[in-house]
């Protein structure tokens, strides 16, 4: 009863890692301070398409790495 | 159908695998869907989910046994309505994998870093964020101020001029895309050649990253209109193919001959 206790709370913790990890984390780009230029991404928390987001998000990324993978298996059948 | 992942052991694993992985990115899936984020799921992601299936296809035998096992842990992860959860039981099978078949582990290696990646990215580098980017803009403005004398740095804001600041977050850190650079890197290496890689190519492939990242922070802190040009869509646009490109310069490595 003792250890499956301790194992709910544990997991409960594990699994709240992300949400206090947004609490803590800075901001998500960077941010033109000063006179400022107006990105929505500086002024709100919606992301902008303007900060780097993961590799290969963007559509001419993707395509890239999609086209690399085909021709790495293409040449391998070769 | 290999002989060592015949169904339905083989087929049972595959699937569930790539349903844990699912559910792993349904958090940015649903952000995506209730349009409070851009698509922001890359496809390294199902690049290194299909080199760990083809990579586990060429290993010596595994025991249908070992694949159930395995399945019963991701079916568990593919119940858990948790990003984190999933990742964390994909964790667990990966790292069970890899110790049992030491040393044929290039799969659940692969796996590993994919999580790693992902915990790294959502969690670890988020808390971690104060200082590393605190470090991280010292780093910057020390090298920046070779331009800009009058550069000073506080926690992680550049005050370039009086006119001009840059505050640097998760989204424009070097760190926050290394994992995902290293991992899509491997996976596109092992798609080219089987050999171990060498340290000294990611290295490499590391300090351009870097490099590429310094250059458009570089770009930025000139002046206003600089700033827009390079934090707008399309050089944006530019900056990601040309990590994707990092990515892909895997494939030109020739393999070693023993």
């Amino acid at each position: 009863m003792k250890k499956t206790l301790v194992s709910i709370i544990f997991i409960h913790a594990l699994l709240s890692i992300p949400a206090l990890a947004d609490k803590k984390s800075l901001p998500d780009a960077v941010c033109g301070k000063g006179l400022h230029i107006g990105n929505p991404h500086c002024s709100s928390s919606i992301i902008s398409p303007a900060p780097a987001g993961m590799i290969g998000s963007a559509p001419f990324g993707a395509s890239i790495i999609l086209s690399s993978a085909l021709y790495s298996l293409w040449r391998k059948r070769k | 159908m290999s002989q060592h992942l015949r169904p339905p052991a083989g087929v049972i694993y595959i699937a569930l695998l790539t349903l844990t992985v699912c559910n792993g990115l349904l958090a940015d899936l649903f952000l995506f869907i209730t349009q409070r984020s851009n698509w922001n799921i890359s496809p390294v992601v199902p690049l290194v989910l299909y080199v760990a299936i083809r990579l586990e296809y060429m290993v010596s035998a595994r025991s249908p046994r070992h694949y159930r096992l395995i399945s019963i842990g991701l079916f568990i992860a593919t119940l858990i309505p948790s990003s984190l959860a999933a990742w964390l039981a994909l964790f667990c099978c990966a790292s069970y994998s890899a110790i049992v078949y030491w040393p044929n582990n290039r799969s659940p290696l692969l796996l590993i870093g994919l999580v790693g990646s992902y915990i790294w990215k959502a969690s670890a580098f988020k808390l971690a964020s104060p200082t590393l980017l605190e470090l991280e803009s010292r780093a910057l403005g020390s090298l920046l101020s070779l331009y800009h004398p009058q550069l000073m740095v506080d926690h992680n804001i550049l005050y370039i001029n009086q006119q001009h600041a840059l505050a640097l977050g998760l989204g424009c850190s070097a760190l926050s895309n290394l994992s995902f650079l290293i991992i899509g890197w491997l996976a596109m290496y092992f798609l080219n050649c089987q050999h171990a890689a060498r340290l000294s190519q990611l290295t490499v492939v590391t300090l351009l990253m870097v490099s590429l990242n310094t250059l458009r922070i570089a770009i930025m802190s000139i002046d206003k209109y600089w700033y827009t040009l390079a934090h707008g869509g399309l050089s944006s646009s530019i900056y990601d193919a040309m990590l994707s490109l990092l990515v892909c310069s895997a494939i030109f490595i020739k393999p070693r001959h023993r």
